[in-house]
């Protein structure tokens, strides 16, 4: 397999000069295209048979595979002519010496009665249907292969357009969609029994797009089109990033930079504490990205770092930033200092022992992408707009790391990672909320107000609405002052098996000179109500004011038009009345010992406050 | 900006659909005159003005566009119509 050649690296629009992409700006630059405007293309001859009209598709796959480093010429066979073509040895296809050969069959041309009469036939029918559709196309793939050994992508089908039953169809026993996924499982199987026989997912591309926006009944009607123009456009750009995944192998490492890329803000300025990641907005979006980088190190890809930055203060970002989930050890190369890009980069490839065409390269700064282009075309260097947002989006969509088929390693090591046995627990139901709680496998941390928290807690206490017992809006000025005069102020993380959700809830409670003691503060974070977090956190707290001397502790209910979702929490905790009005309760050490930490949850603390 | 005129933005996408020269499209061109366009081709010009023109059209529509002077009727009745430069 060769490399790609450099135009993989420029964007349409930087490839054609438009500024829109419209219909007729792909046909203009497919016509280009094939007219030779563009130098270092891969040729590829592409045949595509369909039981539709296809022909639609050409220009975005010609553009959009440009687009990927390869100049197609495309063959298309003769509407509906699928098994003429590929059992006439004489046939067009093979004449045309095909390096690619993609299938493309509808439910509705080759198995019509499952779309049509679907609720008339018999579980025994339906079996049969799925049976033929079976032998129909293995019986393609075998005739194909006795005349060409080219690379096939299978289209696979996508949900009907209109079910039999309606809104009926979910509660079938075995229901019209369900019978397409199981054809469609059908066909991954046929294909993995031949030799480079891919299943080109065409029923998740219609998915994505849209069912119901997918095809424009005009085109239909009059020409056979399935797709309107976007979905012709999507199409293509998905066929093409196919065609690239059969010609070019995938890039091995990621190289990202760090400022406003893992995290946002620049962290020489802003420091630990101010740079954006979290569980807050702006914070989230790169928490997300960083998630989707994690995730492609699961699949094998390799991580690295190029960062115009001091090493010790990247190095320390990622190691104590409490929500940075790229940690030093899941980078398997870095380079921090004050050189050239395209250094670090050769100095990446280097030290993994990779080639530099292997790499690909994530940078929020279009200067340093350029420059990269620019000193080497051989570095798969991602699009990323400006927009955090657009991250995850521009990563998924390079195709940079696209692979057709995951090798044995490459799947061992996805289950390495994931665990077969997790998933099968997530497909099992959780019969009861206990069940559920245990198997979210929650971990809490809880510690004591300080400088480092008091932010993240000031903005909580600013803003929490429904688990909030007192709405007391204090301001960061006034918690610290609050807690300089002998308040006990805690704060709760909480991780489950899905992920870290941060500091999701504060308490804070304080004594007027006395024994007894007053939640002035309580507040939990909405999602993850109903976990018994909040137990968690009365648990410690009652601890830490029974640890300063509490021999009573007092607990409010101030309702507000949002918060009724805290409306029983002391009562059910166990609180006696003070009065009648259901506002004040008491917790009474001498005559109830503790509250109880909940069983189901882990608690790592940081402070003195979890009872013995 | 000045709004480009509804006829110079329907003749360049006819030319960019067909790979023929600007110049060479007038209310005249039609499918006799313009060897590309063919019936396929013709699904391709109704898509591009379409999305050119941010309007829907029907299957009728698309029969009946078989000049680039049906095109511009149409389209006018359509809503398509020329701005005046200055509004």
């Amino acid at each position: 397999m060769m490399r790609k050649p450099p135009a993989s690296q420029m964007s349409l629009t930087e490839l054609l000069g438009l500024s829109k992409l419209t219909p007729a700006s792909y046909l203009e630059a497919a016509r280009q295209i094939q007219a030779g405007a563009l130098d270092g293309l891969k040729a590829l001859r592409v045949a595509l048979l369909a039981t539709f009209t296809a022909d639609p598709l050409q220009p975005y796959l010609v553009v959009e595979s440009a687009v990927r480093g390869l100049l197609v010429k495309p063959y298309l066979a003769p509407f509906n002519q699928v098994e003429q073509q590929v059992f006439d040895r004489a046939s067009g296809l093979y004449a045309f010496r095909p390096d690619v050969i993609a299938i493309a069959t509808r439910l509705e041309e080759i198995a019509p009665r499952l779309l049509e009469r679907f609720l008339a036939l018999s579980s025994q029918e339906i079996e049969e249907e799925l049976d033929r559709i079976e032998g129909r196309v293995q019986r393609l793939l075998e005739g194909l292969r006795q005349s060409s050994l080219a690379p096939v992508l299978v289209f696979n089908y996508a949900a009907p357009a209109w079910l039999v039953a309606g809104v009926g169809d979910a509660s079938l026993a075995c229901s019209q969609l369900s019978v397409v996924q199981r054809v469609n499982d059908r066909l991954a199987t046929s294909c993995t029994q031949f030799n480079n026989v891919a299943v080109f997912d065409y029923a998740r591309l219609v998915g994505e797009y849209g069912l119901r926006r997918w095809s424009d009944p005009k085109l239909w009607y009059l020409a056979r089109i399935p797709f309107g123009a976007e979905a012709q456009r999507d199409v293509g750009r998905a066929l093409a990033r196919h065609l690239r995944a059969t010609c070019f192998p995938p890039c091995k490492c990621l190289v990202l930079d760090v400022d406003h890329t893992l995290w946002g803000g620049v962290l020489a300025e802003d420091g630990l504490q101010g740079i954006a990641l979290g569980e807050d907005y702006p914070g989230n979006v790169f928490k997300e990205f960083q998630r989707r980088v994690l995730s492609l190190r699961d699949r094998g890809i390799l991580l690295a770092i190029a960062s115009k930055n001091n090493e010790a203060e990247v190095l320390e970002a990622l190691q104590h930033h409490r929500d940075s989930l790229l940690k030093p050890e899941h980078f398997a190369a870095m380079q921090i200092h004050w050189q050239d890009k395209a250094v670090s980069l050769r100095a990446i490839a280097s030290a993994l022992n990779i080639s530099t065409d292997a790499l690909a390269f994530f940078d929020d700064s279009p200067v340093e992408r350029a420059w990269v282009r620019s000193q080497m075309p051989e570095v798969t260097v991602i699009d990323v707009p400006e927009s955090p947002l657009g991250f995850v989006q521009a990563l998924e969509g390079s195709g940079a790391f696209d692979q057709l088929f995951l090798s044995p390693e490459d799947r061992q090591r996805a289950q390495w990672y994931h665990g077969d046995q997790a998933r099968k627990r997530l497909q099992t139901a959780h019969p009861s909320l206990e069940t559920f709680l245990e198997e979210l496998e929650m971990t809490v941390t809880i510690g004591e107000v300080s400088g480092d928290t008091l932010p993240r807690v000031a903005q909580l206490v600013a803003k929490t609405n429904q688990f909030n017992l007192t709405t007391r809006r204090h301001t960061a000025a006034h918690l610290e002052s609050m807690l300089d005069a002998g308040a006990v102020g805690l704060w709760i993380r909480v991780r489950d098996r899905f992920g870290d959700h941060g500091l999701v809830g504060v308490t804070m409670a304080v004594s007027q000179g006395t024994d007894q003691w007053t939640i002035d503060t309580f507040l939990l974070s909405c999602r993850v109500i109903g976990r018994r977090i909040e137990t968690a956190l009365l648990s410690a707290l009652a601890n830490a004011v029974r640890i300063r001397g509490g021999k009573t502790l007092v607990g409010e209910y101030l309702p507000t038009p949002k918060n009724a979702p805290a409306e029983a929490f002391y009562p059910i905790h166990g609180f006696e009345p003070l009065e009648t009005s259901g506002r004040r309760w008491v917790w009474d050490f001498a005559a109830k010992g503790t509250i109880p930490m909940p069983s189901l949850v882990q608690v790592e603390s940081t402070a003195e406050v979890v009872a013995t | 900006m000045t709004t480009q005129a509804v006829t110079q933005r329907i003749h360049r996408v006819v030319a960019h659909v067909f790979g023929v020269p600007l110049n060479s499209i007038s209310d005249d061109s039609n499918p006799d005159t313009i060897p590309m366009w063919d019936s396929l081709s013709h699904i391709n010009l109704i898509l591009a003005l379409e999305a050119e023109f941010g309007v829907s059209l029907t299957p009728e529509d698309t029969m009946d566009m078989v000049s680039v002077r049906l095109i511009r009727i149409i389209l006018s009745e359509r809503g398509v119509v020329e701005v005046p430069q200055d509004a």
